[in-house]
């Protein structure tokens, strides 16, 4: 009863109708992986930040993150609201953007997560974070956000399971990117420019910089501390880089294999903290690491070169977080200190990437790249011109990288990428980077 | 195999002081079926906040900790030890495991970051006269289990938490029915972390385990009221492990 019919299109305008259901299971990569992902640990001083997370996280999200099941079984409320908020989502031929590169025979698939009501794949996370921190009887979920995706999610989560949203936004973005902001307000959420005189960590640095522009790190922290002020009745909800996040998203990979006409040689997708790159991509690494298909696909991980932990990061133990309230990971890194310059694709300013992706990386079975900005807002804009859909600046690293492989595949070859989101309330970046007043 | 799941209790040698250390292990021994023996180190890395405290306080660090312990422990051992401080030592090391008289070396970190020393780990072990274990984590790849069950170990130990004496609200009977499915007979399956009750090793024991650990609790006790509690601790563990 919860599949739904989907339509899709061959090549030649052959019309295809297939049946594609929401899964009933998130899939679990740390089951497959070649090597052992290295366990969380405390640092050598202090209080156990392992002992402190019972009080941060809904209790079903913690085992999830130490669960050994390959297949999680997704709740049915947690499915029932991926119905409503429209799952499926399309998988898609670029056709348009295949013939204005002038390619031959060289085909392009998206998987479209901007139909979901937040606008992005963060939704579905959201939605099961908020469900598990309700189970806990918590009546408030806690988060940070900096493009105001996830802070988005985060509300939309909260309005549909009855819950209050409390959502701290890096100060650059509450200033530049006013449009989710409000709209997270007209769901209900508080909103505030982090960091705030909140909490210690923010007042702390408000002290040295009354303008700090925050960074993803440094709103984590506040967003934590802020909850441990009251643990009884609010809870933390991450929006990547923890493991049960990239989980939660496999919805995406999942669902994609079942729409794809044909199996892709190159799959692609943007990294802030991992979560869309882990949901579209694992489903099929995961077949790959047991032999079930997708034998000579390569995965390509893009960032961007303003936050290059992938690509120049360093692979150890480090806190997701700027004050270290959290257990370390070990993972790629730039340093839990580093705030990146203020890009447009606000989702990618972070440190580190999911301890899973950076495994993955290290053994060489996904392939990092970093673009500038301005190179992959021209991709954006092409993207829009050739298919109609305005991308998410996020986003649109993997189009210009699909772009650039794209242009030198060898006939034959099958592009698939992660649309994680649409830009329709991003024109600051679109009339910043590309000059249009 | 569940009727004679085993106790194994872990000390950190020579904590608080060797006198107290080896006093411990005489007088818990009749109620103890083996006994976890760690290495005393600065960087006690997936352990909790109580066998941290333990490490630091040990009299003697290092390899020096193993040397009071020839002949002086009344059951069976293992050693317990970071490779990360042995690396480049490993064969000094498991020399004097073997002196101090340990059937085997269990290194936590081995699997995790030093992935690539499996073999030779096994190898230098049995050179020794030693039975390599290993340990792992809730969520570790299935297929790994099976190179770890080729190097033919004294047991595989299961951590059931996410380091030691801290409980997490995991759901530990999900994790212990894969590892157990998966490791079947062919190999002991022991498990640890914050176990701290007879009902905890109660429902351990139902769940087909050969042998579960404990530590933290017991440091706790001892620090509670003295050997005594201890005593009274373990003999309630053993209690719900024999019934
Ligand atoms: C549309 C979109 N894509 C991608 C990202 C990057 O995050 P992740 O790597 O977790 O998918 C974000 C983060 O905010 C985003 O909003």
């Amino acid at each position: 009863m919860w599949s739904k019919v989907s339509r899709r299109f061959k090549e030649g305008s052959r019309r295809v109708i297939s049946m594609v259901s929401i899964p009933s299971y998130w899939y679990n990569i740390a089951a497959d992986l070649p090597v052992p992902l290295p366990p969380v640990r405390d640092p050598d001083s202090g209080p156990s930040r392992i002992e402190l997370l019972t009080k941060i996280l809904p209790s079903v999200l913690i085992d999830q993150e130490f669960s050994g099941e390959r297949w999680i079984p997704i709740p049915d409320d947690v499915r029932r609201m991926y119905e409503k908020i429209g799952r499926p989502t399309p998988y898609r031929r670029a056709d348009n953007l295949e013939r204005e590169l002038g390619l031959k025979d060289v085909h392009i698939y998206y998987k479209f997560e901007g139909v979901l009501p937040s606008g992005s794949h963060k939704l579905n996370t959201a939605l099961a974070q908020a469900y598990y921190a309700k189970q806990d009887g918590a009546v408030e979920v806690v988060t940070e956000t900096s493009a105001g995706q996830w802070g988005l999610a985060t509300s939309i989560a909260a309005a549909l399971f009855g819950m209050r949203a409390v959502i701290f936004m890096t100060r650059a973005s509450y200033r530049s990117k006013p449009q989710r902001r409000v709209l997270m307000q007209v769901l209900g959420a508080t909103v505030h420019p982090s960091p705030s005189d909140l909490t210690e960590i923010g007042r702390r640095l408000l002290e040295e910089d009354r303008e700090h522009p925050g960074s993803l790190g440094i709103a984590i922290s506040e967003a934590v501390e802020y909850v441990l002020q009251r643990p009884e009745e609010r809870r933390y909800l991450p929006g990547s880089v923890m493991e049960f996040v990239l989980i939660h998203q496999t919805v995406i990979g999942l669902e994609a294999i079942q729409q794809m006409p044909e199996q892709p040689d190159i799959v692609v997708a943007c990294v802030g903290g991992g979560s869309n790159f882990g949901g579209f991509t694992y489903p099929m690494i995961g077949m790959r690491l047991r032999e079930e298909g997708f034998e000579k696909t390569r995965f390509i991980a893009v960032e961007s070169k303003a936050a290059p932990k992938l690509t120049s990061g360093k692979y150890m133990y480090d806190h997701p977080d700027t004050s270290g309230t959290l257990p370390l990971i070990k993972m790629y890194t730039l340093g839990k200190d580093f705030v990146p310059p203020p890009i447009h694709a606000a989702g990618l300013r972070y440190h580190g990437a999911a301890p899973s992706l950076s495994i993955l990386v290290k053994l060489g079975i996904v392939e990092p790249v970093a673009y500038e900005q301005e190179e992959v807002m021209k991709a954006a804009q092409l993207f829009a011109r050739t298919e109609g859909i305005i991308p998410a600046p996020e986003s649109a690293h993997a189009i210009k990288a699909v772009i650039d492989i794209a242009r030198k595949a060898s006939p034959g070859t099958v592009i698939a990428f992660n649309l994680s989101g649409h830009g329709l309330l991003d024109t600051d970046a679109y009339s910043k980077v590309l000059g249009i007043s | 195999m569940s009727s004679c799941t085993k106790l194994i209790l872990y000390l950190t040698a020579t904590y608080p002081n060797t006198e107290t250390f080896l006093n411990i292990l005489e007088t818990v021994s009749h109620l103890v079926d083996m006994f976890e023996i760690g290495v005393p180190t600065d960087n006690p890395k997936y352990d909790g906040p109580t066998i941290r405290m333990t490490h630091r306080g040990a009299e003697l660090r290092g390899v020096r900790a193993l040397e009071v312990l020839r002949g002086r422990v009344p059951r069976e051992f293992v050693v317990m030890a970071y490779m990360e401080d042995h690396v480049n030592s490993l064969d000094l090391f498991l020399e004097k495991c073997a002196e101090a008289g340990a059937r085997g070396v269990l290194m936590p970190d081995l699997l995790f970051d030093y992935h690539d020393l499996v073999e030779e780990f096994s190898k230098k072990c049995r050179e020794h006269g030693l039975e390599p274990c290993f340990f792992i984590s809730s969520k570790f790849p299935y297929r790994e289990v099976d190179r770890v069950l080729s190097q033919r170990p004294l047991f595989i130990y299961l951590g059931l938490q996410a380091c030691s004496g801290v409980r997490l609200p995991i759901f530990i009977e999900r994790n212990v029915k894969i590892y157990r499915s998966i490791i079947g007979d062919r190999c002991p399956l022991i498990v640890g972390f914050a176990i701290k009750s007879p009902e905890d090793v109660k429902l351990l024991k139902k769940l087909g385990v050969d042998g579960v650990v404990v530590g933290s609790a017991f440091v706790r006790e001892l620090s509670r009221c003295g050997l005594e509690c201890g005593l009274r601790f373990l003999e309630d563990l053993k209690r719900a492990l024999v019934e």
